[in-house]
Protein backbone atom coordinates (compact mmCIF):
# COMPACT_ATOMS: atom_id res chain seq x y z
CA UNK A 1 0.00 0.00 0.00
CA UNK A 2 1.25 3.44 -0.82
CA UNK A 3 -0.44 6.72 -0.06
CA UNK A 4 -0.66 9.21 -2.91
CA UNK A 5 -2.86 11.91 -1.47
CA UNK A 6 -4.43 12.79 1.85
CA UNK A 7 -6.89 15.51 2.80
CA UNK A 8 -7.97 16.02 6.38
CA UNK A 9 -10.52 18.36 7.85
CA UNK A 10 -11.06 18.33 11.61
CA UNK A 11 -8.84 15.28 12.04
CA UNK A 12 -6.83 15.26 15.30
CA UNK A 13 -4.69 18.43 15.24
CA UNK A 14 -5.32 19.03 11.53
CA UNK A 15 -8.00 21.65 10.91
CA UNK A 16 -7.60 21.58 7.15
CA UNK A 17 -4.57 20.08 5.43
CA UNK A 18 -3.69 18.48 2.11
CA UNK A 19 -0.69 16.17 1.66
CA UNK A 20 0.38 14.96 -1.75
CA UNK A 21 2.92 12.18 -2.24
CA UNK A 22 3.42 12.26 -5.99
CA UNK A 23 6.13 14.36 -7.63
CA UNK A 24 6.04 16.08 -11.00
CA UNK A 25 9.02 14.79 -12.95
CA UNK A 26 11.73 12.16 -12.86
CA UNK A 27 14.77 13.21 -10.82
CA UNK A 28 18.16 12.83 -12.50
CA UNK A 29 20.61 10.69 -10.52
CA UNK A 30 18.06 10.01 -7.81
CA UNK A 31 19.94 8.31 -4.97
CA UNK A 32 16.72 6.56 -3.99
CA UNK A 33 16.58 4.84 -7.38
CA UNK A 34 13.37 4.84 -9.37
CA UNK A 35 10.62 6.22 -7.19
CA UNK A 36 7.81 4.72 -9.24
CA UNK A 37 5.77 1.56 -9.51
CA UNK A 38 7.39 -1.44 -11.21
CA UNK A 39 6.45 -1.43 -14.88
CA UNK A 40 4.69 1.95 -14.62
CA UNK A 41 7.63 4.36 -14.84
CA UNK A 42 5.55 7.51 -14.93
CA UNK A 43 3.54 6.66 -11.87
CA UNK A 44 5.82 8.59 -9.53
CA UNK A 45 5.38 8.45 -5.80
CA UNK A 46 7.43 9.69 -2.89
CA UNK A 47 8.92 6.48 -1.64
CA UNK A 48 10.73 8.09 1.27
CA UNK A 49 9.12 10.83 3.34
CA UNK A 50 11.28 12.31 6.05
CA UNK A 51 9.06 14.39 8.26
CA UNK A 52 10.42 17.07 10.52
CA UNK A 53 8.77 19.65 12.71
CA UNK A 54 8.82 20.96 16.21
CA UNK A 55 6.87 19.34 19.05
CA UNK A 56 3.07 19.13 18.78
CA UNK A 57 3.15 19.90 15.09
CA UNK A 58 1.41 16.76 13.89
CA UNK A 59 4.15 14.22 13.14
CA UNK A 60 2.68 11.53 15.37
CA UNK A 61 -0.89 12.61 14.59
CA UNK A 62 -0.27 11.96 10.91
CA UNK A 63 0.91 8.43 11.74
CA UNK A 64 -2.04 7.79 14.02
CA UNK A 65 -4.48 9.11 11.42
CA UNK A 66 -3.03 6.87 8.69
CA UNK A 67 -3.09 3.90 11.07
CA UNK A 68 -6.70 4.44 12.14
CA UNK A 69 -7.89 4.93 8.55
CA UNK A 70 -6.17 1.70 7.50
CA UNK A 71 -7.78 -0.10 10.47
CA UNK A 72 -11.19 1.34 9.57
CA UNK A 73 -10.92 0.23 5.95
CA UNK A 74 -9.80 -3.27 6.81
CA UNK A 75 -11.61 -4.06 10.06
CA UNK A 76 -14.68 -1.99 9.16
CA UNK A 77 -14.98 -0.66 12.71
CA UNK A 78 -16.19 2.92 13.03
CA UNK A 79 -14.55 3.32 16.46
CA UNK A 80 -11.30 3.93 14.57
CA UNK A 81 -12.80 7.09 13.11
CA UNK A 82 -14.23 8.35 16.40
CA UNK A 83 -10.67 8.46 17.72
CA UNK A 84 -9.72 10.91 14.96
CA UNK A 85 -12.48 13.47 15.33
CA UNK A 86 -11.13 16.70 16.77
CA UNK A 87 -14.01 19.17 17.21
CA UNK A 88 -17.06 17.06 18.10
CA UNK A 89 -19.45 19.82 17.05
CA UNK A 90 -18.05 19.96 13.52
CA UNK A 91 -17.96 17.44 10.67
CA UNK A 92 -14.82 15.48 9.81
CA UNK A 93 -13.65 14.87 6.24
CA UNK A 94 -11.03 12.38 5.14
CA UNK A 95 -10.02 11.95 1.49
CA UNK A 96 -7.38 9.37 0.69
CA UNK A 97 -5.91 8.08 -2.56
CA UNK A 98 -3.82 4.93 -2.18
CA UNK A 99 -2.34 2.28 -4.42
CA UNK A 100 -2.71 -1.44 -3.78
CA UNK A 101 -0.71 -4.14 -5.49
CA UNK A 102 -3.11 -6.88 -6.59
CA UNK A 103 -0.55 -9.08 -8.38
CA UNK A 104 3.01 -8.83 -9.65
CA UNK A 105 3.27 -5.48 -11.49
CA UNK A 106 -0.52 -4.98 -11.31
CA UNK A 107 -1.81 -2.12 -9.24
CA UNK A 108 -5.06 -0.39 -8.41
CA UNK A 109 -5.51 3.25 -7.47
CA UNK A 110 -8.19 3.61 -4.81
CA UNK A 111 -9.98 6.77 -3.77
CA UNK A 112 -11.93 6.85 -0.53
CA UNK A 113 -13.90 9.79 0.85
CA UNK A 114 -15.23 9.69 4.37
CA UNK A 115 -17.48 12.29 5.95
CA UNK A 116 -18.53 11.96 9.56
CA UNK A 117 -20.77 14.24 11.58
CA UNK A 118 -22.81 14.19 14.73
CA UNK A 119 -26.21 12.55 14.38
CA UNK A 120 -28.23 12.23 17.57
CA UNK A 121 -30.60 9.61 16.12
CA UNK A 122 -27.76 7.24 15.16
CA UNK A 123 -26.86 4.56 17.76
CA UNK A 124 -23.21 5.59 17.64
CA UNK A 125 -24.13 9.27 17.80
CA UNK A 126 -22.50 9.86 14.39
CA UNK A 127 -23.50 9.60 10.76
CA UNK A 128 -20.72 8.28 8.52
CA UNK A 129 -21.02 8.61 4.75
CA UNK A 130 -18.52 7.30 2.23
CA UNK A 131 -17.60 7.23 -1.44
CA UNK A 132 -15.25 4.77 -3.08
CA UNK A 133 -13.80 4.41 -6.57
CA UNK A 134 -10.91 2.46 -7.99
CA UNK A 135 -9.05 2.15 -11.27
CA UNK A 136 -6.65 -0.44 -12.56
CA UNK A 137 -3.37 1.26 -13.47
CA UNK A 138 -2.10 1.05 -17.06
CA UNK A 139 1.58 0.92 -17.99
CA UNK A 140 1.57 4.50 -19.27
CA UNK A 141 -0.33 6.00 -16.35
CA UNK A 142 0.83 8.84 -14.19
CA UNK A 143 -0.86 9.52 -10.88
CA UNK A 144 -2.60 12.49 -12.47
CA UNK A 145 -3.86 10.53 -15.51
CA UNK A 146 -5.06 7.70 -13.27
CA UNK A 147 -7.03 10.20 -11.19
CA UNK A 148 -8.98 11.14 -14.31
CA UNK A 149 -10.18 7.55 -14.46
CA UNK A 150 -11.62 7.86 -10.99
CA UNK A 151 -14.93 9.40 -11.98
CA UNK A 152 -15.96 10.09 -8.43
CA UNK A 153 -19.66 10.74 -8.18
CA UNK A 154 -20.76 11.67 -4.71
CA UNK A 155 -23.05 8.84 -3.73
CA UNK A 156 -22.71 9.43 -0.02
CA UNK A 157 -23.30 5.80 0.77
CA UNK A 158 -23.72 4.57 4.28
CA UNK A 159 -20.25 3.49 5.42
CA UNK A 160 -21.17 -0.16 6.04
CA UNK A 161 -22.50 -0.54 2.52
CA UNK A 162 -19.49 1.25 1.04
CA UNK A 163 -16.90 -0.69 3.04
CA UNK A 164 -18.25 -3.90 1.52
CA UNK A 165 -16.96 -2.66 -1.85
CA UNK A 166 -13.47 -2.11 -0.46
CA UNK A 167 -11.11 -4.98 -0.26
CA UNK A 168 -8.27 -3.77 1.91
CA UNK A 169 -5.75 -6.56 1.98
CA UNK A 170 -2.85 -4.13 2.04
CA UNK A 171 -0.50 -4.24 4.97
CA UNK A 172 1.01 -1.43 6.98
CA UNK A 173 3.45 -1.08 9.81
CA UNK A 174 3.16 1.79 12.25
CA UNK A 175 5.79 2.21 14.93
CA UNK A 176 5.52 4.89 17.60
CA UNK A 177 7.48 5.78 20.72
CA UNK A 178 6.74 3.56 23.71
CA UNK A 179 5.06 6.50 25.42
CA UNK A 180 2.14 6.16 22.95
CA UNK A 181 -0.69 3.93 24.12
CA UNK A 182 -0.28 0.36 22.88
CA UNK A 183 3.24 0.81 21.53
CA UNK A 184 5.06 -0.20 24.71
CA UNK A 185 4.08 -3.85 24.24
CA UNK A 186 6.48 -6.24 22.59
CA UNK A 187 4.19 -8.30 20.35
CA UNK A 188 5.30 -10.26 17.31
CA UNK A 189 3.42 -13.58 16.84
CA UNK A 190 6.00 -15.27 14.63
CA UNK A 191 6.40 -18.95 13.84
CA UNK A 192 9.56 -20.86 14.82
CA UNK A 193 11.40 -20.21 11.55
CA UNK A 194 10.53 -16.54 11.55
CA UNK A 195 11.68 -16.19 15.17
CA UNK A 196 15.13 -17.41 14.20
CA UNK A 197 15.38 -14.73 11.54
CA UNK A 198 14.04 -12.07 13.88
CA UNK A 199 16.52 -13.01 16.63
CA UNK A 200 19.36 -12.36 14.15
CA UNK A 201 17.91 -8.97 13.20
CA UNK A 202 17.39 -8.16 16.87
CA UNK A 203 20.95 -9.09 17.77
CA UNK A 204 22.47 -6.96 15.00
CA UNK A 205 20.34 -4.02 16.08
CA UNK A 206 20.93 -4.38 19.83
CA UNK A 207 24.67 -4.99 19.60
CA UNK A 208 25.02 -1.81 17.55
CA UNK A 209 23.28 0.09 20.31
CA UNK A 210 25.06 -1.73 23.14
CA UNK A 211 28.34 -3.54 22.36
CA UNK A 212 28.08 -5.41 25.69
CA UNK A 213 25.34 -7.59 24.25
CA UNK A 214 26.82 -10.94 23.38
CA UNK A 215 23.92 -12.78 21.79
CA UNK A 216 20.18 -12.90 21.22
CA UNK A 217 18.60 -16.33 21.03
CA UNK A 218 15.09 -17.68 20.71
CA UNK A 219 13.94 -19.20 24.00
CA UNK A 220 13.42 -22.94 23.78
CA UNK A 221 11.24 -22.98 26.89
CA UNK A 222 8.89 -20.04 26.48
CA UNK A 223 6.84 -19.42 23.38
CA UNK A 224 7.57 -16.24 21.43
CA UNK A 225 10.41 -15.16 23.72
CA UNK A 226 14.04 -14.10 23.25
CA UNK A 227 17.03 -14.28 25.57
CA UNK A 228 19.41 -11.35 25.47
CA UNK A 229 22.82 -12.33 26.84
CA UNK A 230 25.45 -9.84 28.01
CA UNK A 231 29.24 -10.05 28.16
CA UNK A 232 29.19 -10.16 31.96
CA UNK A 233 26.98 -13.26 31.97
CA UNK A 234 23.69 -11.53 32.74
CA UNK A 235 20.59 -12.63 30.80
CA UNK A 236 17.29 -10.92 30.08
CA UNK A 237 14.25 -12.77 28.87
CA UNK A 238 11.91 -10.76 26.69
CA UNK A 239 8.64 -12.44 25.81
CA UNK A 240 5.64 -11.47 23.78
CA UNK A 241 3.44 -9.07 25.72
CA UNK A 242 6.26 -7.68 27.86
CA UNK A 243 6.51 -3.94 28.29
CA UNK A 244 9.53 -2.65 26.41
CA UNK A 245 10.03 0.06 29.03
CA UNK A 246 10.38 -2.66 31.71
CA UNK A 247 13.15 -4.65 29.99
CA UNK A 248 16.00 -5.02 32.47
CA UNK A 249 19.62 -3.87 32.08
CA UNK A 250 19.07 -2.04 28.79
CA UNK A 251 19.54 1.70 28.28
CA UNK A 252 16.64 3.77 26.90
CA UNK A 253 18.10 3.78 23.40
CA UNK A 254 18.77 0.04 23.44
CA UNK A 255 15.16 -0.62 24.47
CA UNK A 256 14.11 1.18 21.31
CA UNK A 257 16.25 -1.36 19.48
CA UNK A 258 13.38 -3.82 19.92
CA UNK A 259 11.05 -1.55 17.96
CA UNK A 260 13.68 -0.74 15.35
CA UNK A 261 14.43 -4.46 14.87
CA UNK A 262 10.73 -5.00 14.18
CA UNK A 263 10.84 -2.33 11.46
CA UNK A 264 13.88 -4.02 9.85
CA UNK A 265 12.25 -7.42 10.10
CA UNK A 266 8.98 -6.40 8.46
CA UNK A 267 10.80 -4.37 5.82
CA UNK A 268 12.70 -7.54 4.98
CA UNK A 269 9.50 -9.58 4.74
CA UNK A 270 7.85 -7.17 2.24
CA UNK A 271 4.34 -7.81 3.48
CA UNK A 272 3.45 -4.42 4.88
CA UNK A 273 3.86 -1.88 2.10
CA UNK A 274 3.50 1.22 4.20
CA UNK A 275 5.88 1.98 7.05
CA UNK A 276 5.42 4.86 9.47
CA UNK A 277 8.41 5.11 11.78
CA UNK A 278 7.71 7.80 14.32
CA UNK A 279 10.52 9.16 16.45
CA UNK A 280 12.11 5.86 17.44
CA UNK A 281 15.50 7.54 17.51
CA UNK A 282 15.15 10.24 20.13
CA UNK A 283 17.46 8.28 22.47
CA UNK A 284 19.80 7.10 19.76
CA UNK A 285 23.10 8.48 18.53
CA UNK A 286 22.73 10.59 15.39
CA UNK A 287 25.21 8.55 13.30
CA UNK A 288 23.38 5.35 14.23
CA UNK A 289 20.04 6.91 13.31
CA UNK A 290 21.40 7.84 9.89
CA UNK A 291 22.87 4.36 9.34
CA UNK A 292 19.58 2.74 10.33
CA UNK A 293 17.48 5.09 8.23
CA UNK A 294 19.64 4.39 5.17
CA UNK A 295 19.32 0.66 5.78
CA UNK A 296 15.55 0.95 6.02
CA UNK A 297 15.47 2.88 2.75
CA UNK A 298 17.65 0.29 1.01
CA UNK A 299 15.29 -2.45 2.14
CA UNK A 300 12.19 -0.78 0.66
CA UNK A 301 10.71 -2.78 -2.20
CA UNK A 302 8.20 -2.22 -4.97
CA UNK A 303 4.94 -0.54 -3.94
CA UNK A 304 6.39 0.26 -0.53
CA UNK A 305 6.66 3.62 1.16
CA UNK A 306 8.45 4.90 4.23
CA UNK A 307 7.42 7.76 6.49
CA UNK A 308 10.15 8.63 8.96
CA UNK A 309 9.79 11.35 11.56
CA UNK A 310 12.78 12.80 13.32
CA UNK A 311 14.14 15.82 15.19
CA UNK A 312 17.67 15.15 13.98
CA UNK A 313 18.59 17.91 11.50
CA UNK A 314 21.71 15.96 10.46
CA UNK A 315 19.33 13.83 8.40
CA UNK A 316 18.91 16.88 6.17
CA UNK A 317 22.49 16.41 4.98
CA UNK A 318 21.56 13.13 3.30
CA UNK A 319 21.60 13.23 -0.50
CA UNK A 320 17.93 12.54 -1.08
CA UNK A 321 15.75 14.40 -3.54
CA UNK A 322 14.21 17.53 -2.06
CA UNK A 323 10.72 16.10 -2.34
CA UNK A 324 11.65 13.54 0.34
CA UNK A 325 11.76 16.20 3.06
CA UNK A 326 8.49 17.34 4.55
CA UNK A 327 8.12 19.94 7.25
CA UNK A 328 5.19 20.36 9.57
CA UNK A 329 4.71 23.65 11.35
CA UNK A 330 2.11 25.64 13.20
CA UNK A 331 1.02 29.06 12.02
CA UNK A 332 -1.35 31.43 13.73
CA UNK A 333 -4.21 32.61 11.59
CA UNK A 334 -6.90 34.79 13.09
CA UNK A 335 -5.68 33.82 16.53
CA UNK A 336 -5.89 30.09 15.82
CA UNK A 337 -2.85 27.84 15.49
CA UNK A 338 -3.12 25.77 12.31
CA UNK A 339 -0.81 22.95 11.32
CA UNK A 340 0.57 23.47 7.86
CA UNK A 341 2.88 21.41 5.70
CA UNK A 342 5.73 22.35 3.39
CA UNK A 343 7.69 20.05 1.14
CA UNK A 344 11.30 21.15 0.59
CA UNK A 345 10.75 20.94 -3.17
CA UNK A 346 7.98 23.56 -2.88
CA UNK A 347 10.47 26.04 -1.48
CA UNK A 348 13.64 25.15 -3.39
CA UNK A 349 13.64 23.87 -6.96
CA UNK A 350 17.36 23.15 -7.37
CA UNK A 351 18.10 19.59 -6.35
CA UNK A 352 21.78 20.16 -5.55
CA UNK A 353 21.02 22.46 -2.60
CA UNK A 354 21.87 21.30 0.93
CA UNK A 355 18.56 21.41 2.69
CA UNK A 356 20.21 21.69 6.12
CA UNK A 357 21.23 25.30 5.47
CA UNK A 358 17.67 26.23 4.51
CA UNK A 359 16.45 24.51 7.66
CA UNK A 360 19.00 26.33 9.85
CA UNK A 361 17.72 29.57 8.36
CA UNK A 362 14.15 28.55 9.08
CA UNK A 363 13.24 28.75 5.40
CA UNK A 364 10.36 26.37 6.08
CA UNK A 365 9.01 28.56 8.84
CA UNK A 366 8.77 25.77 11.39
CA UNK A 367 11.20 27.00 13.99
CA UNK A 368 9.79 26.75 17.52
CA UNK A 369 9.39 29.83 19.68
CA UNK A 370 11.88 29.66 22.53
CA UNK A 371 10.95 32.99 24.11
CA UNK A 372 9.09 31.52 27.11
CA UNK A 373 11.97 29.19 27.95
CA UNK A 374 14.41 32.06 28.19
CA UNK A 375 12.04 33.87 30.52
CA UNK A 376 12.08 31.08 33.13
CA UNK A 377 15.43 32.28 34.44
CA UNK A 378 13.91 35.72 35.05
CA UNK A 379 11.23 34.28 37.33
CA UNK A 380 13.95 33.64 39.90
CA UNK A 381 15.94 36.82 39.40
CA UNK A 382 16.21 37.52 43.10
CA UNK A 383 17.00 33.96 44.06
CA UNK A 384 20.42 32.84 45.21
CA UNK A 385 22.63 30.91 42.81
CA UNK B 1 23.04 33.75 0.07
CA UNK B 2 26.51 32.44 0.84
CA UNK B 3 26.77 28.71 1.36
CA UNK B 4 26.37 27.75 5.03
CA UNK B 5 25.49 31.33 6.01
CA UNK B 6 23.12 31.23 8.97
CA UNK B 7 21.11 34.28 9.94
CA UNK B 8 19.23 34.97 13.15
CA UNK B 9 16.89 37.94 13.23
CA UNK B 10 15.89 39.58 16.51
CA UNK B 11 12.97 41.86 15.82
CA UNK B 12 11.01 44.47 17.72
CA UNK B 13 7.59 42.82 17.54
CA UNK B 14 5.17 40.47 15.85
CA UNK B 15 4.64 42.71 12.80
CA UNK B 16 8.32 42.62 11.91
CA UNK B 17 8.37 38.86 12.55
CA UNK B 18 5.41 38.31 10.25
CA UNK B 19 6.87 40.64 7.63
CA UNK B 20 10.25 38.87 7.46
CA UNK B 21 8.70 35.40 7.54
CA UNK B 22 6.43 36.41 4.66
CA UNK B 23 9.22 37.81 2.49
CA UNK B 24 12.08 35.44 3.19
CA UNK B 25 10.77 32.64 0.94
CA UNK B 26 8.35 32.30 -1.92
CA UNK B 27 7.93 34.07 -5.25
CA UNK B 28 7.83 37.60 -3.77
CA UNK B 29 10.72 37.09 -1.40
CA UNK B 30 13.43 39.71 -1.21
CA UNK B 31 14.90 39.14 2.25
CA UNK B 32 17.46 36.51 3.15
CA UNK B 33 15.97 33.62 5.12
CA UNK B 34 16.80 33.27 8.78
CA UNK B 35 15.23 32.36 12.07
CA UNK B 36 13.12 35.24 13.36
CA UNK B 37 12.61 35.76 17.08
CA UNK B 38 11.02 38.62 18.92
CA UNK B 39 13.40 40.48 21.17
CA UNK B 40 13.59 44.24 21.05
CA UNK B 41 17.30 44.80 21.45
CA UNK B 42 16.85 48.48 22.38
CA UNK B 43 14.39 47.70 25.15
CA UNK B 44 15.23 44.26 26.48
CA UNK B 45 18.32 42.46 27.61
CA UNK B 46 19.39 39.27 25.86
CA UNK B 47 20.18 36.62 28.44
CA UNK B 48 23.37 34.61 28.30
CA UNK B 49 21.29 31.43 27.92
CA UNK B 50 19.63 32.85 24.83
CA UNK B 51 22.88 34.16 23.36
CA UNK B 52 24.63 30.85 23.99
CA UNK B 53 21.79 29.02 22.18
CA UNK B 54 22.67 30.74 18.91
CA UNK B 55 24.95 28.63 16.76
CA UNK B 56 28.54 29.84 16.31
CA UNK B 57 29.23 32.01 13.26
CA UNK B 58 25.58 32.98 12.97
CA UNK B 59 25.03 36.48 11.64
CA UNK B 60 22.73 38.24 14.07
CA UNK B 61 20.41 40.88 12.65
CA UNK B 62 18.77 43.36 15.01
CA UNK B 63 15.61 44.99 13.70
CA UNK B 64 14.38 47.85 15.84
CA UNK B 65 12.51 51.14 15.83
CA UNK B 66 14.54 54.28 16.39
CA UNK B 67 11.74 56.33 17.91
CA UNK B 68 12.27 54.90 21.36
CA UNK B 69 14.73 52.67 23.16
CA UNK B 70 17.89 52.66 25.16
CA UNK B 71 21.29 52.76 23.37
CA UNK B 72 23.10 51.60 26.50
CA UNK B 73 21.00 48.45 26.55
CA UNK B 74 21.73 47.90 22.87
CA UNK B 75 25.47 48.16 23.54
CA UNK B 76 25.16 45.75 26.43
CA UNK B 77 23.38 43.25 24.19
CA UNK B 78 26.10 43.52 21.58
CA UNK B 79 28.67 42.82 24.31
CA UNK B 80 26.74 39.76 25.53
CA UNK B 81 26.68 38.35 22.00
CA UNK B 82 30.38 39.07 21.61
CA UNK B 83 31.10 37.12 24.80
CA UNK B 84 29.37 34.18 23.12
CA UNK B 85 31.58 34.59 20.02
CA UNK B 86 28.81 36.16 17.98
CA UNK B 87 30.66 39.08 16.49
CA UNK B 88 28.72 39.69 13.31
CA UNK B 89 25.82 41.95 14.24
CA UNK B 90 23.79 43.79 11.61
CA UNK B 91 21.50 46.71 12.49
CA UNK B 92 18.31 47.25 10.55
CA UNK B 93 16.46 50.32 11.73
CA UNK B 94 12.83 51.13 11.11
CA UNK B 95 12.72 54.88 10.51
CA UNK B 96 11.17 55.74 12.79
CA UNK B 97 8.89 52.78 13.34
CA UNK B 98 7.44 49.83 11.40
CA UNK B 99 4.25 51.69 10.50
CA UNK B 100 6.30 54.55 9.01
CA UNK B 101 8.16 52.05 6.84
CA UNK B 102 4.85 50.63 5.60
CA UNK B 103 3.55 54.09 4.73
CA UNK B 104 6.82 55.03 2.99
CA UNK B 105 6.84 51.91 0.82
CA UNK B 106 3.16 51.82 -0.17
CA UNK B 107 0.58 54.19 -1.58
CA UNK B 108 -1.27 54.63 1.73
CA UNK B 109 -1.03 57.97 3.44
CA UNK B 110 -2.09 56.88 6.90
CA UNK B 111 -1.55 53.52 8.55
CA UNK B 112 -5.29 53.20 9.30
CA UNK B 113 -6.01 53.03 5.55
CA UNK B 114 -4.43 49.63 5.12
CA UNK B 115 -6.99 47.60 7.08
CA UNK B 116 -9.57 50.34 7.70
CA UNK B 117 -8.64 50.21 11.35
CA UNK B 118 -8.22 52.93 13.93
CA UNK B 119 -4.97 53.43 15.77
CA UNK B 120 -1.59 51.70 15.76
CA UNK B 121 -2.63 48.82 18.01
CA UNK B 122 -5.56 47.85 15.78
CA UNK B 123 -3.30 48.03 12.72
CA UNK B 124 -0.81 45.72 14.42
CA UNK B 125 -3.51 43.19 15.34
CA UNK B 126 -4.89 43.22 11.79
CA UNK B 127 -1.40 42.88 10.30
CA UNK B 128 -0.43 39.98 12.55
CA UNK B 129 -3.68 38.08 11.98
CA UNK B 130 -3.89 38.62 8.22
CA UNK B 131 -3.86 35.35 6.25
CA UNK B 132 -1.84 36.62 3.24
CA UNK B 133 0.10 39.74 4.06
CA UNK B 134 2.10 39.58 0.80
CA UNK B 135 -1.11 39.86 -1.25
CA UNK B 136 -2.43 42.58 1.03
CA UNK B 137 0.72 44.69 0.67
CA UNK B 138 0.70 44.13 -3.09
CA UNK B 139 -2.77 45.65 -3.17
CA UNK B 140 -1.40 48.86 -1.69
CA UNK B 141 1.48 48.94 -4.23
CA UNK B 142 4.19 47.79 -1.85
CA UNK B 143 7.63 48.77 -3.16
CA UNK B 144 10.26 46.62 -1.43
CA UNK B 145 13.08 48.92 -2.51
CA UNK B 146 11.66 51.59 -0.19
CA UNK B 147 11.29 49.34 2.83
CA UNK B 148 14.10 49.38 5.38
CA UNK B 149 16.29 51.44 3.08
CA UNK B 150 16.03 54.84 4.72
CA UNK B 151 19.12 56.03 6.53
CA UNK B 152 18.53 58.38 9.45
CA UNK B 153 21.72 60.01 10.68
CA UNK B 154 20.35 61.53 13.81
CA UNK B 155 19.27 60.30 17.22
CA UNK B 156 20.64 57.85 19.79
CA UNK B 157 21.20 54.95 17.38
CA UNK B 158 22.87 56.90 14.57
CA UNK B 159 26.28 55.31 15.19
CA UNK B 160 24.87 52.02 13.88
CA UNK B 161 23.44 53.53 10.70
CA UNK B 162 24.80 52.50 7.32
CA UNK B 163 23.53 51.28 3.97
CA UNK B 164 25.52 48.03 3.93
CA UNK B 165 23.45 46.21 6.59
CA UNK B 166 20.28 47.16 4.78
CA UNK B 167 21.77 45.62 1.66
CA UNK B 168 23.01 42.59 3.52
CA UNK B 169 19.56 41.28 4.48
CA UNK B 170 18.35 41.53 0.89
CA UNK B 171 18.69 38.80 -1.66
CA UNK B 172 19.77 41.37 -4.24
CA UNK B 173 21.56 44.66 -3.69
CA UNK B 174 19.70 47.92 -3.23
CA UNK B 175 19.72 49.85 -6.49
Amino acid sequence: MIIMDLKFQNVLGFKDIHFNFSYPRKIKNNTLGDECLNGIPNFRYKKVNIIMGSNSNGKSSLGIAIWKICMFLRNKESSNLFALLSDQADFMNIDIDYVSRIALNRYVLNRVRIRMEKEESSPSGFDIRMDYENALLRNDDTYESACLNLAMKAKNKDYIECLNDISCSDGWFISMPITETGFDDFVLNLDAKEREVFSKVLFKTLVTLDPNIQSVNVSSEIDDAYIVKYDDGKNTLVKSGDKISDIRYLSSGTKYGFLIAKVFYFLGKHKNGLFYVDELFSYINSDLEIAMLNTMISMLGDCEQLFFTTHNSEVLLLPFPLHSFLFLGKKKENGMALINYVCASDVEKRNNVVIKNLYDNDAFDISPDTKEIFEIEGLFENGEK
Amino acid sequence: MAKNEVIQYFVEGECEQKFINSYKMGPCSFLKPGKVEILNMVNNRITKARARSIKQNTIVVFVYDIDKGNPTLLEENIRTLKECSLTKVIHVQSVKCFEDEVIRSTKIKKIDEMFSTQGKENFKTAFINHGDIVAKLKKVDFNQSLFWTTVFNDGPFSKYVSVSPLSFIRKSKIK
